[in-house]
Formats: structure tokens, C-alpha cells, sequence
């Protein structure tokens, strides 16, 4: 009903060891919003991906595995998605249904989600504010957790180790009963990245090694189920993390930089769901507090900023027959901004869902009010047609919006000014597609999203200040396709996936940071308990500022290689990865290049012991 | 052979003074300018694209980004100025520490130099083989001089100077370095001798001196931003301020210190001085100011104030004035030419263009 979902996990499960769960009962504990997403381009990471990123960030997982266009500082730098053309903060990014994206600055950096801590990732393309809220312009992430009963106990323990000082300690014991799960991961990650590179910014060309690029991160997860009875279920989930960076230079710059930044955050929620005849309720109470310590010794800058979000959602799903489904919810999130400002959202939101014959459709809207003032309304119709068995026809249509950040309205130094007059961005976001289910698999859209009202800071009397000043208009294609064919023991798969985006503005000049072509062609094969992919990933040039200069295209191509072992209770998973395997030199942006060639490798020992059934 | 000598050093030394901190080729009978100029456009701090432009004044056009086009590689990142000298233009680029030497002509890349560099401004050449490079120093505070040896080009010196070390002027063996204040403040003007390469003595003028410029009667005028205060909201905070002045040197003292009432921030810059060297121009505000060497005060109304500009100079050649516009740090800026307060010309250059160097 999602449509499609890449999948390599049914060439995975047919080779792997462990089949010894009969009785996986995975319960939805959150919002059952993801069912609505009729209409849209959704990609979800399969599992085979998951677990061969396992050991890396979210931002290692899109990179390298080429889910769509991230802008990223390098390898321990800033990465930010940008769908369709569209700014980091045009993506709302949701974690169990909470967004994660800082109410100071908009954007949530990548690098800090460890692929571990989560157990499902859907990219969902295009706008959904009506469902989302805020920043769901130009698409929307959402990592998930499961629960899973009935799995006795597990524990697990990783060990990685890579090239420039790479290293991943991860652990994590759970235990799952018919009624009762309890789980806590911990990890523990660095790296030094102090790779060479030929540095083509000076004449003659000299051999470098980055430097002041090191990160740190360790953190822990910890959750709880429990089935008070058949129709309730509590759920509590606590994140804390730390993670301390080294800001690099650029790469022209020959004194290694010195500032650093420490993001420290911890985040928790309270779930109930409760189905009851023809219906089902969810109540969600999550609290996040999130600490950003900037540095820089050499202008003596500490920058120290902290905010508090606390969000509430009450959502109602009730059956109403007549294959006709309605889901409705109220959303209060407060934000405070600790020592700047603090802000009351309120939000209503309604999503009628029909199924009748080949056709299925979804009507939604959301209505939110930042303090008392009324954000744009945010419409949402989209549908699906299942004209033939192999092929399906979806669109939609949405009004989108976002509010501005603390930052864009408040922010104050002596060279820079906040504006507390800006008004919300607003979109208009249409996609037409299809789906295919046939000798090849695959889903092909058309977009466009009109973003009215963008937010820029620009320089005014000597003064940095934002300002309502530009329209953007994306329009393009995205589309993947998947091949899948065994030959004999050995089972293979293809996908390709290409996406053409045109982002311009009000001058119909291009978007910077926005390639126009893009394309990802994974290979994998899986031979008894081998598995093996390839990954070569096609980012087209990009312009890098608005006078003109650009990013010349380029290619990094990855491969993996994992055996699966078992031994009575104990399952092994040896891993080896070699990333930009033609040692290409790559920059994401003009001064941040990537590492050359460079190989990471590993284990994961799980150790289960099933429950005793009766 | 020894008059020939005299001659060319003699030639070299009026030709520095006549375009102050510019820039020209001893041997060469044109004056500084006729060819040309170069702009200097700073970019986007971190991002890595600044660059430069030529203003051709045989064909009259403007060509962008020269370097990256010629050479194939970025400039850099925030190129802070240019000084032609000897058939070779040495583009300084503060943020990447280096000083990228091009062929005047064709642009091409002869040589980074990096070695003994931490956060350069201007570079001034006060010899036929010898250069003097104002440098921040890595922390912005710790300011020097680097002596930069033009035959191998590669730093040979450093020479400890106050904080912020910005523009340098050379008159007979003399150089002033105008000590801006860097990450901090200063109020003073540093006297090297070039033939010991040591400081002798200062001249303290009013805080935060960035820019100074030679009269006709040899007397050096300095220019200085004033310091800033701030109130908790980040405003003015004015009883604590300094104001922006301008200080007349006569004999290596400060003779006369003329201020502007008003406080506002970035404060006054960029001073330049017409041909005959009896008016100068500065900007304060993003507007342009006329003042002659003989006025007693400050104007109070600007030249020109209509636009809001980021770099100024004074055209040697035709005393046009090259005001440089910087609408911001991402998008292409741009150069209006004025004859008088007559706007004649104007092109689009690259980001955030903040001055030029005359060939």
C-alpha cells in the first residue's frame, strides 16, 4: 500500500542463519501517519543496507548508499539533506514521529544519528506539512523504532575499525517477551580523518593530510514496551548523546583551524496507544533538550546555545467502513530557546484515507498557530490508481510551509541581526508518477514545488539580516528501478536510480549546492552466506555560489563484502567495506575534500537465546 | 652605470609615492594604471571563491574570475588585496594564508608562496627584490611584517609590529604600517627603515587606524575606524565608543586629528587621495567622502550616498572614483565609476569585491 519498498530482505532472510523467530510481533508505536503518504515518491532502507551501514551515521548511510542529494563539510562535517532542490530546513526530520530539527537553526545534522539506534528509515519525497508540520517542503525523513516481541534475549557486540583512525565500539542487550521489551544500546565512535589528498590550491600542487577533522560521539538508547493487555501498549524511549567535532579548515587554508562544536542532547518520550473497536488511539508526550558549543580560540568566540522542545500529540484513527479510514490530531510543542526566546505551537491536523477498488486517495490538512498566530493552511490531496497489476499510476498535491527559526528571528551580534518581522515560507509542491511491479520494479515522478517568501540572509548598513527576499521554483524527475534475477545459488540484484532536478529562483538563475543530474547504481549478489555490493554514486556539477563557479561532476564507487556465521546461539557477521574505490579526488564543496581510497572493516557477534515456548 | 641606478631607484621611489601603496614597474615608461586594474573580490568567508577581475582599458571591459579560468583551480579563500609589481601581480589571500604570484599578463600561476604566512593583508614592494607583507598573525593579534625576498620568493623575515598590521605606505627609505587592530585594537602607525628591515619609532593616531595616504606636501594622512562598543542587545554603545577620525602626520607626529560625530559601525576606511594628492576620499556608512588636505574639518554631507560601498579608489589615470559595491557574501557585487559625483560606468564582478590593484 506504500507502494514500493526496495527490498533485498527476502534474498536476505532465504540466507540467513538465524530463522529461528516464529513469533515476531512488530507493533507501530507511534503515529500512524506513514500510512498516509498515498500518492508520494517513498523509498525505505531495506535491511541489508542497514545492517552493512550499521556501523555509521546517517549521513554515511545516504552517502554512500545514494539515497538521494545530501550538502555535507566532509566526511565528520555538517551533512544536511536537500530534497528536490530544495535547503536543509525544508526537510522535517522525524524521529518515532517527533521532529528533531532544531528550532534555533532549522537544520539537524546527519552525522549525529547513529544507523545503529534506529531500526527503519523511509525518505518520503516532496511536501507533507498537512501531515508533518513545519519545513516538510521538499521531503521528509523518518527513523523508527520497533518493537518487536516475543525474541527472548539478544545481546550484541560490534567491533569495527577503518582507515585514519576509524573506530565503533557498539553493544546492546534487549530482552523481549510476549508482554515486555527492554532494550539498551550504547556506542561509541571516532575518528581522526586525518587522510592525504593532493591539495591543488597552491602552485606547485602539494601533497596534504587534512587535519583538525576528528570526531567523537558516544550515546545511548534505551527502551521499554509493555502490552499492558491486548488492546494497550506503553512505550518509553530515552537518547542521550554526545558528540564533539573538530571544525577543519578549508583545504587553500595552511594553518589547521582550531574551532570545535559539541552538540549534547538528550531526548525521551512517553507513548500510549490504545486500539479499541473500529479504532485506535496514540498519545505521545517526548521531551528534547539539545546543547550546541561552538569555539573558536583564535577570535575568542564561545558560542553556547541550548533549547527545550517539548511535544505533545494526541491522535485519534478510526475506521469509518466503507474502506474509508480517518485519522485526526492536535500537536502542542513548546520551544524554548534558552535565553532568547520561548514559543506555544499549536496545531490541528485531519487526514481522510479511501480505498475503493484500483483507486486510493488521501485528503488532509493542518491548521497551526506559532503563538497565537495562525501559520499558512496546509492542504494535502494525493492518489493512487492501480490501473493495471504491474503498473499503478499516483500524484498529489500540497501546500507547505515553514516557520522561521530562532535564529532568523532573533539572532543578535554586531554584525548581525535577526528579523522578527519575516514572515513563514510557504510552498506549493505537485508530483505525477507511477509504479511498476513487474520484471522490473521501480517508481518514476515528476515534481514541482514553488517556494514563495524564502528565507536569506543578506547584508544591509554593515549588517547580516534575513529577509523574505527570494522564490524558488524545483521542478524534475526522480526515479529508480530494480532488477532482481538468481542464476543458480547465486541471487542477484540491480538498482538504478537517477533524478534530474532544475532549482532556480525569481531570475530563473540556478539554485547553488542543487546538481542537476544525479544517479546511484547498486550491484549486489548473495551466494550461501556471502553477500557482496557495489555502489558507484554520479553527483553532476553544481553551482557553488551565484557567480557561477562550480563543482565539477564526480564519481565514488563503493563495495562490501559480508559472511554470516553461526554457532549454536551465536550469530557472526564479519564485514569489509572499501569506500571510493578509484580513489578519486572529491570535494562535496570547493575547499572539503573527501578521503581517497580507504577500507573500514569488522564484526558483529549476536548472541540469542529464544524464549521458552510453551 | 651607478646614475642609472639612481635613476631607477629615484623613478621607483615617486612612482610609490605618486599611487601610494600600488604598485608599478620601475623599468616600465607607462604610469601605474594605464593598463588597467585588477578587482579584488573577497567571496564568502569558508566557501572558498574569491577572485579577481581585469578592467582592460584599451577595450574598456571587464573579465571575471581571470585566475580560476587561466589557472583551473579556485584563488582561494577571501583574497584581502593586489599589488602589481615587475610583470607580477601577488594576489594576497588572508583566509588561506598564501599569496598566490600570477603573470600581470596572462594571469598564469607562477608560485603559492605559504612558508612563514599566517594572515596576510597588503603586500608593498620597497625594492626590486624586496617586499613587505602586513600580516594579522594566526590569532588576529599577534601582527607582523614578513619580508618577502622577490628573487626566491619565499619569507626571509618577520618584523613584530602592533596589532592588526593593514595598509603600508613606502616614502624614501621609510615604510608606515597602519596597525588596524586586528581581532583587537590599536591607535598606531609603525615606521620600518628598509634598510634594517626594524620598526624605529610610531605615531599614535586615533583607534584603529586602517588605511593612510602621502599628500602633495608630503604630509601622511591616516585613517581610522574608531573602536566599538556594545550594549547588551548588540546596539551601539555610543558613550563608549570611540569616533572615527582622520590624522594629519606633518614631520613623523600627529599634527591634526579631525573626527566624524557620528558613531556607526564599520567606521571610516579606505582613505585614497586624488592625482595632484590636495583631496581626499574615504568611505564611512557605505557612502563616499570628499575632504581636502587643507580643510580644517570633516564634511558632513557625503559625495556620494547613494549606494552602499564595501572598497574604494581613486582611478591614477583619469581620477575617476572606483566605488566597489558588495550587496553580499554569496552574490556577484559590483563596480560603479564615477567622474566626479557622474556615474559613467558600471560592471559586474565577483563576490563581495572590497578594492583593486592598478597596472
Amino acid at each position: 500500500m506504500l507502494g514500493f519498498i526496495l527490498s533485498f530482505d527476502a534474498l536476505a532472510q532465504k540466507n540467513a542463519a538465524d530463522t529461528t523467530t516464529l513469533l515476531n510481533e512488530v507493533v507501530i508505536t507511534n503515529t500512524r501517519l506513514q500510512a498516509y503518504a498515498i500518492g508520494h515518491y517513498v523509498q525505505r532502507v531495506d535491511s541489508l543496507t542497514s545492517k552493512l551501514s550499521g556501523v555509521g551515521n546517517a549521513a554515511e548511510l545516504f552517502r554512500k548508499f545514494g539515497f538521494g542529494h545530501i550538502r555535507s563539510y566532509g566526511v565528520g562535517g555538517l551533512t544536511t539533506p536537500s530534497f528536490r532542490g530544495t535547503g536543509a530546513s525544508h526537510t522535517a526530520i522525524l524521529w518515532n514521529g517527533i521532529n528533531i530539527i532544531s528550532p534555533l537553526n532549522g537544520q539537524s545534522d546527519l552525522t549525529l544519528l547513529p544507523v545503529t539506534f534506529i531500526d527503519d528509515v523511509q525518505l518520503q519525497s516532496g511536501g507533507s506539512a498537512s501531515l508533518y508540520g513545519s519545513g516538510a517542503i521538499g521531503g521528509t525523513i523518518q527513523f523508527n523504532n520497533k518493537a518487536v516481541f516475543n525474541q527472548g534475549l539478544n545481546v550484541s557486540l560490534t567491533e569495527n575499525a577503518g582507515s585514519f583512525k576509524t573506530f565503533f565500539h557498539g553493544l546492546s542487550a534487549s530482552y523481549s517477551s510476549k508482554r515486555f521489551i527492554t532494550s539498551t544500546k550504547v556506542f561509541q565512535a571516532s575518528a581522526e580523518n586525518n587522510f592525504p589528498f593532493l591539495n591543488d590550491n597552491f602552485n606547485p600542487p602539494k601533497k596534504d593530510v587534512r587535519q583538525h577533522d576528528a570526531i567523537e560521539q558516544h550515546g545511548v538508547l534505551q527502551q521499554n514496551y509493555f502490552q499492558i493487555n491486548q488492546r494497550q501498549l506503553l512505550s518509553l524511549r530515552f537518547w542521550y548523546q554526545d558528540n564533539h567535532v573538530e571544525i577543519p579548515e578549508i583545504a587553500s587554508v595552511t594553518i589547521p583551524g582550531k574551532s570545535t562544536q559539541r552538540d549534547q542532547f538528550f531526548r525521551s518520550m512517553i507513548g500510549w496507544n490504545y486500539d479499541y473497536k473500529n479504532g485506535h488511539l496514540f498519545v505521545q508526550s517526548a521531551q528534547v533538550h539539545h546543547m550546541l558549543d561552538y569555539r573558536n580560540p583564535n577570535t575568542n568566540t564561545v558560542s553556547i546555545t541550548t533549547f527545550n522542545s517539548i511535544i505533545n500529540t494526541f491522535e485519534n484513527t478510526v475506521d469509518l467502513g466503507n474502506d474509508l479510514e480517518w485519522t485526526s490530531g492536535a500537536n502542542y510543542t513548546y520551544e524554548d530557546a534558552i535565553d532568547v526566546r520561548s514559543r506555544n505551537r499549536f496545531a490541528l491536523y485531519t487526514a481522510f484515507k479511501q480505498q475503493s477498488g484500483k483507486w486510493q486517495n488521501v485528503l488532509s490538512a493542518r491548521q497551526e498557530t506559532v503563538n497565537g498566530k495562525l501559520t499558512p493552511f496546509a492542504p494535502s490531496f494525493g492518489l493512487q490508481y492501480d490501473a493495471f497489476k504491474v503498473l499503478s499510476f499516483f500524484g498529489n498535491v500540497s501546500r507547505n510551509y515553514r516557520i522561521p527559526t530562532f535564529n532568523d528571528l532573533y539572532w543578535n551580534d554586531a554584525t548581525a541581526k535577526g528579523n522578527p518581522d519575516l514572515k513563514m515560507e510557504t510552498s506549493w509542491s505537485e508530483e505525477a508518477g507511477l509504479k511498476l511491479n513487474w520484471i522490473i520494479q521501480g517508481q518514476l515522478a515528476l515534481f514541482s514545488n514553488q517556494v514563495d517568501e524564502m528565507i536569506y540572509w543578506t547584508q544591509t548598513a554593515g549588517k547580516w539580516s534575513p529577509q523574505n527576499l527570494h522564490k524558488a521554483w524545483t521542478r524534475g524527475l526522480e526515479s529508480m528501478g530494480t532488477y532482481r534475477k538468481t542464476f543458480g545459488k547465486v541471487s542477484g540484484e540491480l538498482t538504478v536510480r537517477y533524478s534530474y532536478t532544475l532549482a532556480t529562483n525569481e531570475d530563473g538563475k540556478d539554485l547553488v549546492f542543487t546538481p542537476h543530474h544525479e544517479s546511484g547504481t547498486t550491484l549486489r549478489l548473495g551466494w550461501r552466506s556471502y553477500y557482496f555490493s557495489v555502489t558507484n554514486n554520479y553527483t553532476g556539477f553544481q553551482y557553488t555560489d551565484e557567480s557561477n563557479d562550480v563543482l565539477k561532476a564526480y564519481d565514488v564507487a563503493n563495495a562490501w563484502l559480508s559472511k554470516d556465521l553461526s554457532f549454536k546461539k551465536l550469530t557472526m557477521m564479519f564485514m569489509i567495506e572499501m569506500n571510493n574505490m578509484f580513489n578519486s579526488q572529491v570535494s562535496t564543496r570547493p575547499g572539503y575534500p573527501l578521503p581517497g581510497r580507504n577500507f573500514k572493516g569488522g564484526l558483529t557477534i549476536r548472541f540469542n537465546k529464544p524464549i521458552n515456548q510453551k | 652605470m651607478k646614475s642609472k641606478l639612481l635613476l631607477r631607484l629615484l623613478l621607483f621611489a615617486s612612482a610609490l609615492v605618486a599611487v601610494q601603496a600600488c604598485e608599478n614597474d620601475p623599468s616600465r615608461v607607462v604610469p601605474v594604471g594605464a593598463a588597467g586594474y585588477f578587482v579584488v573580490n573577497e567571496g564568502g568567508f569558508g566557501n572558498n571563491n574569491t577572485s579577481i577581475s581585469f578592467f582592460d582599458r584599451s577595450t574598456g571591459k571587464m573579465t571575471n574570475n581571470v585566475f580560476a579560468d587561466k589557472n583551473g583551480r579556485a584563488l582561494g579563500d577571501q583574497a584581502q588585496s593586489i599589488t602589481v609589481f615587475d610583470g607580477k601581480a601577488y594576489v594576497v589571500v588572508q583566509h588561506s594564508a598564501k599569496i598566490e604570484v600570477i603573470d600581470a599578463d596572462d594571469y598564469s600561476s607562477i608560485k603559492t608562496i605559504s612558508d612563514g604566512i599566517e594572515s596576510p593583508r597588503y603586500l608593498l614592494p620597497v625594492s626590486p627584490t624586496k617586499a613587505y607583507i602586513s600580516d594579522w598573525g594566526a590569532d588576529g593579534v599577534t601582527g607582523s611584517v614578513k619580508v618577502l625576498d622577490l628573487t626566491s620568493m619565499s619569507i626571509t623575515k618577520s618584523i613584530s609590529t602592533g596589532k592588526g598590521p593593514n595598509e603600508l605606505i613606502l616614502r624614501e627609505d621609510k615604510v608606515y604600517v597602519a596597525n588596524s587592530g586586528g581581532y583587537d585594537t590599536d591607535n598606531t602607525v609603525d615606521i620600518i627603515d628598509i634598510s634594517t628591515d626594524a620598526v624605529t619609532s610610531h605615531i599614535t593616531v586615533g583607534d584603529n587606524p586602517n588605511s593612510l595616504r602621502f599628500d602633495k606636501d608630503g604630509n601622511l594622512w591616516v585613517i581610522s575606524t574608531g573602536q566599538f562598543a556594545y550594549n547588551e542587545d548588540y546596539s551601539i554603545d555610543v558613550a563608549h565608543s570611540t569616533k572615527s577620525t582622520l590624522s594629519k602626520v606633518v614631520n613623523g607626529t600627529e599634527a591634526a586629528r579631525l573626527s566624524i560625530d557620528d558613531i556607526e559601525y564599520p567606521g571610516a576606511a579606505h582613505l585614497n587621495i586624488n592625482k595632484a594628492g590636495d583631496n581626499l576620499y574615504y568611505i564611512f556608512n557605505g557612502a563616499v567622502y570628499s575632504v581636502s588636505t587643507s580643510a580644517s574639518t570633516l564634511p558632513a554631507n557625503a559625495l556620494i550616498g547613494d549606494k552602499y560601498f564595501y572598497g574604494l579608489a581613486i582611478d591614477p589615470i583619469t581620477d575617476e572614483i572606483i566605488g566597489c559595491e558588495a550587496p553580499d557574501f554569496s552574490s556577484p557585487g559590483a563596480i560603479y565609476i564615477y567622474n566626479n559625483t557622474t556615474l559613467s560606468k558600471t560592471f559586474t564582478v565577483g563576490i563581495a569585491p572590497n578594492g583593486v590593484g592598478f597596472k
